[in-house]
């Protein structure tokens, strides 16, 4: 009687894992479909710079860089094609990963990195936040070792095909029905808001030591040798904030340190003018309106400029 | 060893294999090993505390059994001790520590009691009240004095509910050791039904809320009303799924191996009063303070005003029992006194209504269910909130701001509705037809359809870097 029952979950067993295979593969064969179709959102931006864009000059960071960077506003400074990259609340592993894959392809000119406040502080966010790289695990390998960082058992998941899609039903959903081209409007991967921060009191931001996340740190320096390595211009930028202190923040100043040993430009913004005292400019402590935005793009495009002519 | 990981899934399918591979004789041993094992998984120093309590109630079981009369109840108040001491230092030290601080703060002195530098070893107050049925239940005479030190051991440390239960008895456990399981078809399946209903839970809706849920409580003075009202409902559900995934999990895994443990929720939120709620919610904790200190101070043979006290007392204790905070305290009273409150207007109220007013019962029993779901999700405020003053503040700003719901992002917003809407309608179901969407099917393509239907709600919409589990911590 044992032995029946034993043979006969296995046999069961054996066909229901079929079945599970032939649906996921079908759903997530499906999944793909429709994440490739997407024409907007921030979904399909990812996919935009990792296989489209072929813009002179790259720019890397989060949300702040992706409200900070108008490349039109830059092009005409530069005389150089720009594209946005910023995706909100990715980390230096995701801008890594983005430059990776446009290398596969493509050897932009210039790389402007914006770095972030507690960039190399250790959250466990950062390492989650990688699964945006799932739906690209079988087209880019390069992004493989990046994506294992989330963790060692992400090989035997991404056996699944609807894995590489989760959380991803209302997105895709959003992004092939192009709301967010009415929402939020995009110009070459930047964000524009138009909201002004109400907010006239600057608060401090004190500056607090943490252990360092030494895998945030490797990956700093990898995209530095990387771009050395290819010969791509790479600024090391620190955007403007509504905060007293945030240049002394500690993530910051070891990125301006590690920035100065290896011989990358580091451009600090955290205490120019108007940024420092025009709270008309920020939508949020943290993050520029679309007017700041302008005057910002213009002032680090013409750094950068400045920079990129006495080099030649 | 969380069970929402890849690492217990391979720990069950290994152990479970050997298990049923393993002569009967040895399994005893590769259940205590891979309970050891699961245990330490998490901080292994522990496992000495643990020890320290096996030996002492092994011992205490045997001798309590050796003896009558007040050296009999002496061996008893050993154990007693030495569970309750261990609790004490772990787990109310500090809080205790604390409240003197304050105290004597208060009147202008100072505190020489040292704080402890200490974690609280997971899932202590489940296994010391599993230890504590033991030797009451041997005192008491209902349960023989377990000779075989490793399958006591194993009584205490059976992994699947070691660290959130369900707190078994040892008649309802300590037996089944010593029978031979063997492989039944259909065991196996309906074990593996329910951690895969267990799995859902967890993954794809108390995960989903609880992303909403935090990023709400912990920054509540940044919000109005409405959205703490929204992020307190969704706490419930959330809670539940937590909760009754984790132990859907447990039980389905003990299943599987032939083991029966006892069930610990029957879909709450459909209860229609505050004491039905409480025979449908953690049932294995309601019934072990039912039975061994709700008894033990008269139960309800005593005066009516007795009666409510005892109530009122064991609630109490509950929401200590939860965790050293003033706030599970305040939620424990708080359902101590819902409860004493309905069986005053069961008495009077009730009665009268009966006699005069005749609704349709449906009605009734609809209204009589939205009552009892809001007065708990009252009570889950202070269970959520880090501190009695969190609590108040957001009670205060539900009463006081208006405004509409805050929502940062609309497609998690949107998955936690979808998640509560589905668990909703296949719990409706469960409770009407008596199965989760059609796992009971006489139908093979309904029953795997149905699994498939989860398996792939899983993979969409699961969430896979979610955290632990909530009651681990108690």
């Amino acid at each position: 009687m044992e032995k029946q029952d034993i043979f006969r979950f296995v046999k069961r067993t054996l066909l229901f894992f079929l079945a599970v295979f032939l649906v996921d593969f079908a759903v997530g064969q499906v999944m793909r479909y429709f994440y490739f179709r997407q024409d907007s959102g921030s979904l399909y931006r990812t996919t935009y710079a990792l296989d489209s864009t072929t813009a002179q000059v790259l720019v890397l960071g989060s949300s702040r860089a992706s409200r900070h960077y108008n490349p039109d506003v830059m092009q005409v400074a530069m005389n150089r094609t720009v594209y946005n990259a910023g995706q909100k609340g990715n980390h230096i592993f995701y801008h890594y990963g983005i430059l990776k894959g446009v290398l596969r392809r493509y050897k932009p000119q210039v790389v402007v990195l914006d770095i972030l406040y507690d960039e190399f502080k250790p959250v466990q966010d950062s390492y989650d936040r990688l699964s945006v790289f799932l739906p690209y695990h079988d087209t880019h390998p390069e992004l493989e070792e990046l994506i294992n960082l989330r963790s060692p058992f992400e090989p035997v998941k991404l056996v699944s095909k609807v894995y590489p899609y989760n959380s991803l039903i209302l997105p895709v959903l959003n992004g092939n029905l192009g709301f967010d081209k009415v929402r939020e409007p995009e110009i070459k991967g930047y964000l524009p808001i138009d909201a002004v921060m109400t907010d006239s009191v600057k608060k401090r931001s004190e500056r607090i030591e943490y252990g360092l996340d030494s895998l945030k740190l490797q990956t700093f320096e990898e995209i530095m040798s990387t771009c050395k390595k290819e010969g791509i211009n790479l600024y090391v930028v620190f955007s403007p904030a509504y905060l007293e202190n945030i240049g002394n923040n500690y993530s910051v100043s070891i990125a301006r340190k590690i920035a100065s040993e290896q011989g990358v430009p580091f451009l600090d913004f955290s205490g120019t003018e108007p940024f420092v005292s025009d709270n008309k400019l920020y939508s949020d402590n943290v993050h520029l309106n679309a007017k700041g935005a302008d005057i910002f793009s213009r002032q680090v495009a013409d750094s950068i400029a400045n920079r990129l002519k006495n080099q030649n | 060893m969380l069970f929402n990981s890849i690492e217990f899934v391979i720990f069950f399918i290994v152990v479970t294999g050997l298990y049923f591979l393993l002569n009967h004789r040895y399994r005893w041993m590769l259940l205590l090993i891979s309970s050891c094992y699961f245990y330490m998984a998490f901080v292994p120093v522990y496992i000495l505390i643990l020890g320290f309590t096996i030996v002492i109630d092994y011992y205490a079981g045997i001798l309590i059994e050796g003896s009558t009369g007040k050296r009999r109840k002496s061996w008893l108040v050993v154990s007693l001790v030495a569970n309750i001491g261990v609790l004490a230092i772990f787990k109310y030290y500090n809080f205790i520590n604390d409240n003197i601080t304050a105290l004597l703060y208060g009147v202008g002195q100072s505190n020489p009691i040292p704080y402890l530098n200490i974690l609280l070893p997971i899932g202590l107050s489940f296994h010391t009240f599993q230890a504590m049925s033991y030797t009451i239940e041997v005192y008491r005479g209902h349960q023989k004095a377990e000779r075989h030190f490793g399958i006591y051991s194993l009584y205490v440390m059976f992994y699947p509910q070691l660290v959130a239960g369900p707190i078994e008895r040892p008649q309802n456990l300590l037996f089944q050791f010593y029978k031979e399981h063997k492989f039944e078809y259909t065991r196996v399946i309906s074990g593996l039904q329910l951690m895969l209903w267990g799995f859902f839970k967890k993954l794809v809706i108390a995960d989903r809320l609880a992303v909403y849920v935090d990023s709400i409580y912990n920054n509540a003075e940044h919000h109005n009303g409405p959205t703490l009202i929204v992020a307190t409902i969704f706490f419930a559900f959330q809670i539940y799924c937590d909760f009754s995934g984790y132990s859907d999990i447990a039980i389905g895994s003990a299943k599987v191996m032939g083991f029966d443990l006892m069930t610990n929720f029957k879909r709450p939120y459909f209860s229609s009063s505050i004491s039905e709620f409480w025979s449908r919610w953690h049932i294995s904790l309601s019934t072990w303070f039912r039975d061994y200190l709700y008894i033990s101070l008269g139960g309800n043979r005593v005066s009516v005003p007795r009666w409510y006290f005892n109530l009122f007392i064991v609630f109490l204790i509950s929401g200590l029992w939860h965790g050293a905070n003033w706030t599970y305290i305040i939620w424990g009273a708080l359902n101590g006194l819902y409860l004493v409150f309905a069986l005053v207007r069961a008495r009077y109220i009730d009665t009268f209504f009966q006699k005069n007013i005749n609704l349709p019962s449906p009605l009734v029993k609809s209204v009589n269910i939205m009552v009892t779901f809001a007065l708990i999700c009252f009570s889950w405020i202070f269970f959520r909130a880090a501190s009695f003053q969190d609590a108040s503040l957001i009670i205060t700003k539900m009463i006081t701001t208006g405004g509409s719901v805050f929502v940062s992002n609309a497609f998690l917003f949107l998955y936690c509705i979808l998640a509560i809407i589905l668990l909703i309608g296949i719990e409706l179901r469960q409770e009407l037809k008596g199965q989760i969407l059609f796992f009971k099917s006489d139908r093979l393509i309904l029953r795997n359809l149905s699994y498939i239907f989860l398996i792939l709600l899983i993979l969409l919409i699961g969430v896979f870097d979610g955290g632990q589990f909530i009651y681990f911590q108690f």
